[in-house]
């Protein structure tokens, strides 16, 4: 491998998509290195769809250019990109067999019969559905197909994998698995992949780098801890994970919750109003309030209600006036210390688990 | 499916229309075959073998193979890129092209064959305007021509055509043409490879649509075409008023229907063929 910079296989440039009167897309740039599993994570509507029929050339950007391996491809039909893309509802040719299927791309570029026939055997394998090869798309369960699919889109020996939504039309056992396949294949492949999804979970186990999306932008682009754990605003932590939010400001480069709790908030933070994320699983339950490490924060308030959830336990907590959700390990003895309904209970936030981001 | 059982209650539903389809098909038909098969009450086929084997059937039958075939081919070849055209349509042209489509139905058909008559005759629409470019060409009439049904048949038949298949291309998702195309697929090639064998179900209805009901035409040959080209129905009329019993015209009825199952076999066995060759 050369030292030098690593190139971009897929470089987007502040591309813009508008469709009459209404902007899609908006100012959207991206870059992937080779290799890399980029997620698109957002809500309906956000334009992560958009962003992916883009780069397959089914949408034309108004502004801005997509260059792949470093030549711009904004003029060229969707045929002439290499682009291997997974639809959401699989496209597969209902009057092709599931090996021609496979083969299409093969068959396309005029290869020779025994290699195809050797790439198919091939990729079969990969997805594990050597033995389906003479059977039709519609005789196979809905994870076989997305399979095929995948097969499919990587017989085209395509520079990027584009995948839409791959998993929301199975159910959620078969989904867990196939994400698992899927980051599996990308890492026996190598191939750079985009992975258009609105399903946070999905996006941080399988993802090198989450782009979260949200009104035609993207919000925040970051590795799955980054996302999670230092959210750039309110969209994205609370899009991502569960989180109450607690009024808190800084004035004089020091942080304070309202009733005056003084906060250990590393780096400067300008003056101003903020809020702190506080994620369920960060709070633990305390015995009494000299238990507390340095920097830690103290949240007293009042239990409200306790669900049993299997491995954890969680529970509702009003903290001045504002309802505080906590989750808990299902152990006795935490589920034995906790206080009964309407009693006080302690929570603490350690130091390193305080998290500001700007209000509004 | 296999278990599918009817209660008594269910005959209330389709009874009627089997009723329907029994009084004024299946007897009628029994009634023809019985005048075609029988002589003084017997089983005969002296009938039907005469009428077969007669030049008269054989001459009328040929007019109605080469009509009935140049109508629907030349459908199909108007009507197809008719149908893709509207099923790649926004939603509002594809509403308006279908009712365009839909249209000349709202007219009855002998209406609509005599404004052939307008257009095609001596000193009609069609030499007028071509006086237009020719200044002194002489006039010229295009009715009583072969050509003139073929033209006034595929005019009644286009909806017929069109519909059928439109139903199967608008099912076919455009998800499978983005797919090929990103698997490097030009657009042509996608069409050839994926949209065209997934519309064959949908060729093939319209196709037989078409066939069944240009096969027994009568008003269209017999306006337009005049004597020329005397397809079957005209011959079967004609023996009508000929003999004092049905016994011609009802053999002849016969073996019209008998030509329509072995065309219709023949399209089958085309289709299936068909669609194996991509599996």
């Amino acid at each position: 491998m050369k030292q030098k910079h690593d190139p971009s296989v897929l470089d987007i440039d502040r591309i813009s998509v508008t469709y009459g009167s209404l902007d899609v897309l908006k100012d959207v740039s991206l870059a992937a290195k080779p290799g890399e599993f980029i997620s698109l994570l957002g809500p309906s509507g956000s334009g992560k769809t958009t962003v992916l029929m883009s780069i397959a050339g089914f949408t034309k950007p108004s502004t801005g250019t997509i260059a792949v391996d470093g030549v711009a491809v904004n003029g060229m039909p969707p045929h002439r990109r290499r682009m291997g893309m997974v639809f959401q509802s699989y496209a597969l040719f209902p009057h092709m067999s599931v090996a021609r299927n496979i083969g299409y791309p093969m068959r396309i570029r005029r290869e020779a019969a025994q290699t195809i026939d050797r790439k198919v055997a091939e990729l079969l394998k990969l997805v594990h559905l050597d033995k389906y090869g003479d059977r039709m798309p519609a005789q196979l369960s809905g994870g076989q197909q997305q399979r095929v699919a995948i097969a499919r889109a990587l017989a085209s020996d395509p520079t990027i994998l584009l995948m839409d939504e791959p998993l929301s039309a199975l159910d959620k056992k078969l989904r867990e698995e196939m994400l698992i396949e899927i980051r599996r294949i990308h890492d026996e492949f190598g191939v750079t992949t985009i992975y258009v999804t609105h399903d946070q979970r999905e996006a941080l186990t399988i993802s090198d780098r989450v782009a979260v999306m949200s009104g035609g932008r993207i919000v925040q682009i970051g590795s799955p801890q980054e996302i999670y754990d230092r959210p750039n605003g309110r969209f994205v932590a609370d899009f991502i994970g569960e989180a109450a939010f607690l009024p808190a400001q800084v004035r004089n480069s020091a942080a304070f919750m309202e009733n005056g709790t003084s906060l250990d908030v590393r780096g400067g933070l300008q003056d101003g109003q903020y809020l702190m994320v506080v994620r369920p699983e960060r709070l633990s339950v305390v015995a009494d309030r000299t238990d507390l490490s340095p920097g830690a924060v103290l949240l007293a308030g009042r239990l409200q209600r306790v669900f049993f959830q299997g491995e954890t336990v969680f529970g509702t907590v009003l903290f001045e006036g504002q309802e505080v959700l906590f989750r808990c390990l299902n152990q006795s003895k935490v589920v034995a210390a906790l206080p009964p309904v309407d009693g006080e209970i302690l929570l603490a936030l350690q130091a390193a688990d305080i998290t500001l981001v700007p209000k509004g | 499916m296999g278990n599918f059982t009817l209660a008594k209650q269910d005959f209330l539903l389709f009874g009627p229309a089997i009723l329907l389809l029994a009084v004024l098909c299946y007897w009628p038909l029994a009634w023809v075959a019985l005048q075609a098969l029988t002589v003084k009450g017997e089983l005969s086929f002296t009938t039907i073998a005469t009428v077969a084997t007669g030049q008269i059937f054989w001459v009328s039958t040929l007019n109605t193979i080469y009509l009935t075939t140049s109508v629907v081919l030349i459908t199909a070849l108007v009507g197809y890129p008719l149908a893709y055209l509207v099923s790649q349509a926004s939603p509002l042209w594809s509403y308006t092209l279908k009712f365009l489509i839909l249209f000349p139905f709202w007219t009855s058909t002998l209406v609509r064959t005599y404004a052939w008559v307008v257009i095609l005759q001596r000193d009609g629409l069609l030499v007028n305007a071509m006086r237009m470019v020719v200044p002194d060409m002489t006039p010229v009439s295009f009715l009583n021509t072969r050509a003139a049904s073929t033209i006034g048949m595929v005019h009644i038949m286009l909806p017929f055509f069109v519909f059928p298949l439109l139903a199967s291309m608008e099912s076919i998702k455009r998800d499978y043409l983005r797919a090929a195309e990103s698997l490097g697929a030009k657009p042509i090639i996608a069409f050839w490879t994926v949209f065209f064998p997934l519309s064959l179900p949908g060729l093939l209805s319209s196709v037989i649509m078409v066939l069944m009901l240009s096969i027994g035409f009568y008003i269209i040959p017999i306006v337009l075409g005049g004597g020329k080209g005397a397809v079957i129905s005209m011959v079967i009329e004609k023996s009508l008023s000929l003999y004092p019993d049905w016994a011609v015209a009802s053999s002849m009825g016969l073996l019209l229907l008998l030509m329509s199952a072995v065309a219709l076999t023949i399209l089958n066995a085309l289709a299936n063929k068909a669609q194996s060759i991509w599996r």
